[in-house]
């Protein structure tokens, strides 16, 4: 249990920096012990919020498919800038206990 | 294997159409945010310069350089608490407090003192010296600060749309100094210049928080902006400059409050707007919608404070704004690109 926890939207482009992609969904489910119990923990507001970091260019998309509700899944992966900006912003704590 | 073929191209225009109406929605909900944020800052524009005329603002010798000042530090410090609700209410006051302990955080809250209490303050000399319908569009000026400080200090080289959208900007500007205004306006000149302090100090604040914004929610980064500005202001510069008398004679002045409040409340909707713009379509077309607002403050000083609108001043003023926007960005292109 991290003694700083980070700013939920840090904790995310975070969790882009470990895996190789991944979805709303993924992300969801890797933050929920964290992030879980917050009111701002919602699918919709962390959907919105990707698609303002893609904007932004932190992260892009790495593909797209069709769920079973012929819902788009979008799969997002970490651009250098984003990978950049965590390196360079992400507290000394974070760096050292998890890998970045 | 053929009907699989076709199969998959379906599928494929299916996610393209899909993706293509999603960044359409996104992109047409962030600029109706960016035009919204221009309108509301006009609005709070006016509605201060109608405080500013009114008790205590017009009480005592040196009420002139005060008011401005004091009013700026009220309308931040009631904007903030406007976001403070806003944020409350949405469930982000953990997430803010843990925001401000990381770098980006700070860099929000010095990009804040730049932006508010020297940029706000200017702003509001300014209006209380040439008028709103002036300080307006050279305050408008603050994306050619930014891009000038983006070529000193980080080496943005700067494009010849950029060179050309400064130059219309400084035509616009010339053409709107040319002239004062009918009216009451001793220290018109004085005004202009307290206005393009404000356009150094938002073109400063824009290009140090562009790098805070990135990693913070920008619903967030804007209530910590406010805070830090309202409280800078109140607590430092209304003491330095003996302010404390008229901004304890306001808060005991209820009209004159209730107006500052509803103009805070407008502003708190502008910076919000203007904050989720950037988040959704970038900075650049975020500022350039934005910016809107010197044309917007026109409209509303002609029909609400009986201003007389000369053609230097509206050619000017349409002048500076195209050329702002064509500083932050390429209207043809992106009108092109995002579709209608």
């Amino acid at each position: 249990m991290n003694k700083n926890r980070l700013p939920m939207t840090f904790r995310m482009l975070h969790f882009f920096s470990t895996v190789q992609d991944g979805t709303v969904d993924h992300l969801m489910e890797a933050l929920k012990s964290e992030y879980g119990s917050e009111r701002q923990f919602q699918r919709k507001n962390l959907s919105s919020y990707l698609f303002s970091m893609r904007e932004n260019g932190l992260i892009e998309d790495s593909k797209v498919e069709l769920d079973e509700n012929e819902d788009l899944r979008i799969y997002y992966r970490i651009t250098d800038e984003g990978s950049r900006l965590l390196e360079r912003y992400l507290p000394k704590d974070w760096k050292n206990s998890v890998g970045a | 294997m053929v009907t699989e073929m076709v199969g998959q191209l379906n599928r494929m225009n299916v996610i393209e159409m899909k993706q293509t109406k999603m960044q359409s929605k996104f992109t047409k909900v962030g600029s109706a945010y960016g035009l919204i944020s221009g309108i509301t800052f006009a609005m709070n524009s006016i509605i201060l310069g109608v405080a500013l005329a009114r008790e205590p603002f017009t009480l005592g010798t040196s009420a002139m350089y005060v008011a401005p000042l004091v009013a700026a530090a009220i309308n931040d410090s009631i904007t903030a608490l406007w976001l403070i609700i806003y944020n409350a209410i949405r469930g982000n006051m953990n997430e803010l407090v843990r925001s401000v302990k990381t770098k980006p955080g700070v860099m929000i809250c010095v990009a804040a003192i730049l932006g508010g209490p020297v940029a706000m303050g200017s702003y509001l000399l300014g209006i209380q010296f040439c008028g709103s319908a002036y300080t307006m569009p050279i305050s408008a000026l603050c994306p050619v600060v930014g891009a000038v400080l983006a070529r000193i200090f980080m080496n943005q080289k700067m494009s010849a749309r950029v060179g050309i959208g400064m130059a219309i900007c400084i035509a616009g500007t010339a053409l709107i100094s040319f002239t004062p205004p009918e009216g009451e306006y001793p220290y018109f000149y004085l005004g202009l210049l307290f206005a393009f302090g404000s356009a150094l100090g938002w073109g400063a604040e824009g290009a140090l928080a562009t790098f805070g914004m990135s990693m913070v929610n920008p619903d967030i980064a804007i209530t910590i902006r406010e805070i830090t500005s309202g409280l800078a202001s109140s607590l430092i510069v209304v003491p330095i400059i003996s302010g404390i008398g008229m901004y304890g004679a306001l808060l005991g002045t209820p009209g004159t409050l209730w107006i500052i409040a509803i103009a805070a409340l407008t502003g708190a909707v502008s910076f919000l707007t203007w904050y989720k713009a950037n988040a959704m379509i970038g900075v650049a077309p975020g500022m350039a919608l934005n910016i809107t607002y010197s044309l917007w403050g026109l409209v509303f000083a002609f029909f609400f404070t009986g201003v007389t609108l000369s053609v230097y001043l509206i050619i000017g003023a349409v002048l500076v704004t195209f050329g702002a926007i064509l500083v932050v960005l390429n209207p043809f292109e992106t009108l092109t690109k995002k579709g209608a």
